[in-house]
């Protein structure tokens, strides 16, 4: 609380607050950015792997068509609201350093909203993908899920179902990399933000379960702190 | 006291003593086969026809990519082959039903896999949409990948088609599923390597009737016909195949003349002569087994 108080009167008083503001502006345009170039780079020849180019092209026209809302949803959302924010976040001091700290967390998770949807669309892309071609490899080898017995039973099909699950399988498991490329790129950036919020979060329960009040006694000695004698 | 072949009582003799009966039980070779050579090398002619259709499939894209055989020529060609036997298969079907049934098993395996003109229509319809509908997915498919390594994925696939294929035995590594997805992955693979999406299309199709509906019509024929349209069939496809291949390398077409003849001639002859080597025994510690055919009378 006291840190809490300290780190408040220190925010209010120093011209820090338009500077930190500024900060948090710039944090997030580049993170933009980066996503920008980042997406390029994908639909370009991402680490020397070749992917499919059609889909490579529209999967990053998705993304980038997002990233492009996304622009206007921190310009038009986020701006100018970002001082009050900020003071908001200076005033919750009072509880203790450890509500600036988490809502310092609660401000990253705003600032990388784009980045949780995009590893969202791409993780239920690439495992729907995954199933699907999971299930028509079973389809290929002659097998069918029984979902009675929750094994792989044989299973024979009709000409019809076996026409169209051959051609399938070939297109999807063609299509499966580039899925996978875009899903371990964004699932990566969602694991760095994670990281960066577990850690403020265990700084928080660090501090929330420091005894400072009873060190304090103990060295005022308190009779609180004495044993029974 | 004589020997009696039981253990639950005390006998004078030793638990392992053996007397002159011993092994009188044993059979050897009860359910062999004895071939004969010209009808083996008229049964060959399964292997030969359905290499050959490989063959000619192959030679097709081969063509198409050389630019010595036109679309529109393609089209032509599996349509009209494609509705010309679809009306031999529907009137040998036909012509199957009038006859006297030979036997009852015969009559209601028909009358269950029956399919109406309408079901395959429908089936056409289907196919045709779906093709038509992924070809520029198709096209575009395989476009990252190196060239020999799609050569290299369809001669695997082609192979794997050759090996499964149902030929006729009921042996644990037939599995007509396999051969047929085996065949369609393949085409999907260098149908991906032509010019346009027209191409695609029609490597497509061309591969169905080749690897789906041309073996029902050959099965067919053999089972109604009998063993001339049989050399018959043989005879037209694996030329066919032959002259393509001199079209296309000779080289290849000297190969294949000596696998055909290999199959043809080699392996019955090969066969037979190996055929009176065969030492199975049988007795009465086989595991029992029981009739695999249902009596249908029941």
């Amino acid at each position: 609380m006291l840190l809490g108080i300290f780190l408040l009167w220190v925010l209010l008083r120093s011209p820090l607050l338009p500077t930190v503001a500024d900060s948090v502006l710039f944090f997030a345009e580049n993170l933009v950015r980066i996503l920008q170039e980042l997406l390029n780079w994908l639909m370009g020849v991402p680490a020397g792997l070749k992917l499919n180019v059609p889909l490579n092209f529209a999967l990053g026209k998705f993304f980038l068509y997002h990233i492009y809302l996304w622009k206007g949803y921190i310009a038009i959302l986020l701006m100018p609201n970002l001082a009050p924010l900020l003071l908001c976040i200076a005033l919750v001091g009072i509880g203790g350093v450890s509500f600036q700290l988490s809502m310092l967390s609660d401000l990253m998770g705003l600032l990388t909203f784009h980045m949780y949807c995009f590893y969202v669309y791409a993780a239920r892309l690439y495992f729907l993908m995954f199933y699907a071609v999971r299930s028509l490899f079973r389809l290929f080898r002659g097998k069918k899920w029984n979902v009675l017995r929750e094994r792989v039973d044989s299973c024979s099909y009709d000409m019809d179902q076996l026409f169209a699950g051959s051609i399938l399988f070939a297109v999807l498991l063609f299509l499966l990399p580039t899925v996978l490329m875009y899903y371990a790129v964004f699932t990566s950036l969602r694991v760095a933000v994670i990281v960066i919020q577990s850690t403020l979060s265990a700084l928080i329960g660090f501090i929330n379960s420091s005894p400072v009040y009873p060190v304090i006694l103990w060295l005022r000695q308190a009779p609180a702190t004495k044993g029974i004698a | 006291m004589a020997w009696k072949k039981i253990l639950y009582e005390r006998q004078s003799y030793a638990d392992n003593y053996v007397d002159h009966t011993f092994l009188d039980e044993l059979k050897k070779n009860v359910n062999t086969h004895t071939y004969r050579f010209w009808p083996t090398v008229i049964e060959s002619g399964v292997i030969t026809q359905q290499l050959s259709s490989i063959v000619l499939f192959v030679a097709a894209f081969a063509f198409m990519n050389a630019d010595k055989l036109s679309l529109k020529a393609v089209f032509l060609l599996s349509g009209t082959a494609a509705v010309l036997g679809y009306a031999a298969y529907r009137c040998i079907c036909v012509s199957t039903a009038t006859l006297p049934a030979i036997s009852s098993f015969n009559v209601i395996e028909e009358s269950q896999t029956k399919r109406s003109v309408t079901d395959d229509l429908k089936t056409a319809i289907l196919f045709l949409a779906l093709a038509y509908g992924l070809s520029p997915i198709l096209h575009t498919l395989t476009e990252s990948i190196s060239t020999d390594t799609i050569y290299a994925m369809t001669a695997a696939m082609l192979f794997g088609n050759l090996v499964l294929y149902d030929y006729g035995p009921n042996a644990a590594m037939v599995s007509g599923t396999v051969s047929f997805n085996a065949a369609m992955f393949a085409s999907v693979c260098i149908a991906s390597r032509l010019a346009t999406e027209w191409h695609t299309f029609a490597t497509v199709t061309l591969a169905v009737e080749m690897f789906a509906l041309m073996p029902i019509l050959r099965r067919k024929l053999k089972a109604r016909y009998g063993w001339h349209v049989q050399v018959g069939m043989t005879l037209l496809l694996n030329t066919a195949a032959f002259l393509s291949l001199c079209e296309l390398y000779p080289p290849c077409a000297v190969i294949f003349l000596i696998i055909f003849i290999f199959i043809t001639f080699g392996c019955p002859l090969w066969l037979i002569r190996i055929q009176p080597l065969k030492d199975n025994i049988h007795g009465p510690w086989d595991e029992a087994s029981c009739d695999t055919e249902v009596p249908t009378h029941l």
